[in-house]
């Protein structure tokens, strides 16, 4: 991995081993974590994370509160910058300037081009209060896709009518269910064509009863190949969904593999603790 | 005004003069509609309208300073952060009336300091300052005209209401959930996307309640105009109700100044209840969608 600590901000990127054979080559990861560190104050959240995930690939990152999952998610579309450590994305590398706590992007707009390119999905859902459902799934596609007016909301309504809401498009996030804001912001998501998926805690704020119609429109997604990375606590549905499943505990991959090797021969003593506590749940 | 005024008014005249003549009540409302509309009378119609003239423009200049106010205290460079937060605070902590003297006098001085030191009278060599007084040479010194008034008027009630607006502006942009733009930021919109587009057209529905107080505020405070030389409706108000003698006047009464202050108060209370009605329909457009006391807030 060439390191993108270079003194000065190159705008073009570190030509990745994928450069030949193009960045759609199943060869080259879409998400490549390496080395990341992040700490917030005196706090090490996450302490030197290698992740990887290649075109098509469903990875479930399980662990307790605490344990680093979220930051880690959100490293990925530089939600949060980490310290140390490279991000590529597609084969394209983010360059940095500054070190340690002042370590910041340096280009804006690789940050923006990528963060269009990967869709994420919040625990809060965080559909924009004063836009409608409708507005909501077009305003990212037309500010930032540049799509005009039609082709934005027809792919809104495109993807609404997937996620089975399209009746509430003119509808406000205020006046839907949990689980049916929470399947508009995946309409929002899928509505930008993104090359990858982030799904941080989709369920969490989700009473009991609304999360399976939640759990099912990302299940389904997952079956169609899409590329997706998923923080959950919800040990089944990773099981049902992962192609590989990551355990970390304490800002560290404690155990990854695929949900048979993790969930049913857990390796680490760590990780046959945190499965028999949430069992219970 | 009409042709029958004169007519009237002298028959009016006489029968003031002698409580055993009666007139009829078409005589009177004949002699009322000749009365408002002497060109004395009109004055304060004018009045009224330049006190309307001027809350309109003051809105967008209090706004304008109000959002450069707020923006600038978020302000990266202390600089402009600490002269935004001087501004704020020294504006808001002086009375209004001590400003209304101090800043059109500022601004007058300053504009004639100008004029007088750098385009009309370079080579004229009587000083600026001379001594403690303030001497700009004929063509450098303001005259003070209406208009010049007016607009001072208008940039001094938008510096005093500029930093309120300011207060409230930087109390609403903070109330806006940090989630609402990290999720803009997330699908890769830009910051100045992620503040029009989201976090301005959310603002409003937590500045509106406060930009309510302050109209009203500014409304009341209108009457501080006379302070700046500008003959107001206050004035005329007084002038009109005076008692007018048969002597002096076309059109004598009594002393009449309860009647003018009491439509002074109606006009003051039609316009503070026409501002509550529009404000109940813009926060109702503002508030569509938005809840109040939000769960889905994220990280503050």
């Amino acid at each position: 991995m060439p390191s993108a600590d270079t003194s000065a901000p190159d705008p073009t990127p570190d030509p990745a081993p994928d450069a030949a054979t193009g960045p759609a080559s199943d060869a080259a990861p879409i998400i490549a974590l390496a080395g990341i560190e992040k700490s917030f104050g005196s706090l090490d959240v996450l302490k030197g994370v290698d992740l990887e995930a290649r075109r098509g690939d469903v990875v479930a990152m399980i662990g307790s509160s605490g344990s680093g999952k979220s930051t880690l998610l959100r490293c990925v579309n530089l939600l949060e910058v980490p310290e140390r450590g490279e991000i590529t994305i597609a084969g394209e590398a983010i360059t940095f300037t500054n070190k340690g706590p002042a370590r910041v992007p340096s280009s804006a707009g690789q940050v923006n081009r990528i963060r269009a390119d990967l869709s994420m999905v919040f625990q809060q859902f965080n559909l924009w209060a004063h836009l409608s459902i409708l507005e909501n799934v077009m305003l990212p596609q037309r500010r930032v896709l540049k799509r005009d007016r039609a082709q934005a909301r027809q792919r809104a309504m495109e993807t609404l009518d997937r996620v089975g809401i399209a009746d509430k498009a003119d509808a406000y996030p205020s006046q839907l269910s949990g689980g049916q804001q929470q399947r508009a912001a995946i309409a929002r998501a899928l509505a930008m064509d993104p090359t990858a998926l982030l799904f941080d805690e989709p369920t969490s704020a989700l009473d009991p009863e609304l999360e399976g119609e939640v759990l099912r429109v990302i299940k389904s997604l997952a079956e169609e190949n899409r590329t997706m990375l998923l923080v959950t606590h919800d040990m089944r549905f990773a099981r049902d969904v992962a192609d590989k499943v990551v355990f970390l505990h304490q800002g560290r991959i404690e155990e990854e593999g695929t949900p048979a090797e993790i969930f049913d021969s857990p390796k680490s003593e760590r990780l046959q603790q945190f499965l028999s506590a949430s069992d219970h749940r | 005004m009409f042709e029958y005024c004169p007519a009237i008014a002298e028959q009016v005249k006489l029968a003031l003069g002698d409580e055993a003549l009666s007139i009829s009540v078409q005589e009177r409302a004949q002699w009322f509609s000749c009365y408002f509309t002497t060109k004395k009378h009109l004055s304060i119609f004018r009045a009224a309208g330049v006190v309307l003239l001027i809350l309109a423009f003051t809105v967008p200049v209090a706004l304008l300073l109000g959002f450069l106010g707020a923006l600038g205290k978020a302000s990266r460079w202390p600089v402009i952060s600490q002269i935004c937060s001087l501004y704020v605070i020294m504006v808001r902590g002086i009375p209004d009336i001590i400003f209304f003297l101090f800043v059109p006098l500022t601004i007058e001085i300053g504009i004639e300091y100008v004029m007088h030191s750098f385009v009309y009278c370079r080579d004229s060599a009587e000083p600026f300052f001379n001594g403690i007084n303030i001497q700009p040479c004929s063509e450098a010194a303001i005259i003070p005209t209406q208009f010049n008034r007016i607009v001072l008027a208008v940039v001094a009630y938008g510096i005093v209401f500029g930093s309120f607006a300011a207060n409230i502006i930087d109390g609403a942009l903070k109330a806006v959930p940090f989630g609402q733009r990290e999720t803009g930021s997330a699908f890769g919109l830009s910051q100045r996307q992620v503040f029009f587009d989201i976090h301005l057209p959310q603002m409003w529905r937590y500045a509106l309640p406060g930009f309510s107080n302050l109209w009203l505020i500014l409304i009341k405070a209108t009457p501080l105009l006379f302070l700046l030389g500008i003959q107001d409706i206050i004035y005329y108000a007084d002038l009109l109700g005076k008692m007018a003698t048969r002597r002096y006047s076309t059109y004598p009464h009594g002393d009449w100044k309860l009647w003018y202050f009491i439509a002074l108060g109606i006009f003051y209370l039609a316009l503070t209840m026409l501002s509550q009605l529009v404000f109940t329909r813009l926060e109702r457009r503002f508030n569509k969608g938005m809840v109040i006391n939000e769960t889905t807030s994220g990280r503050v």
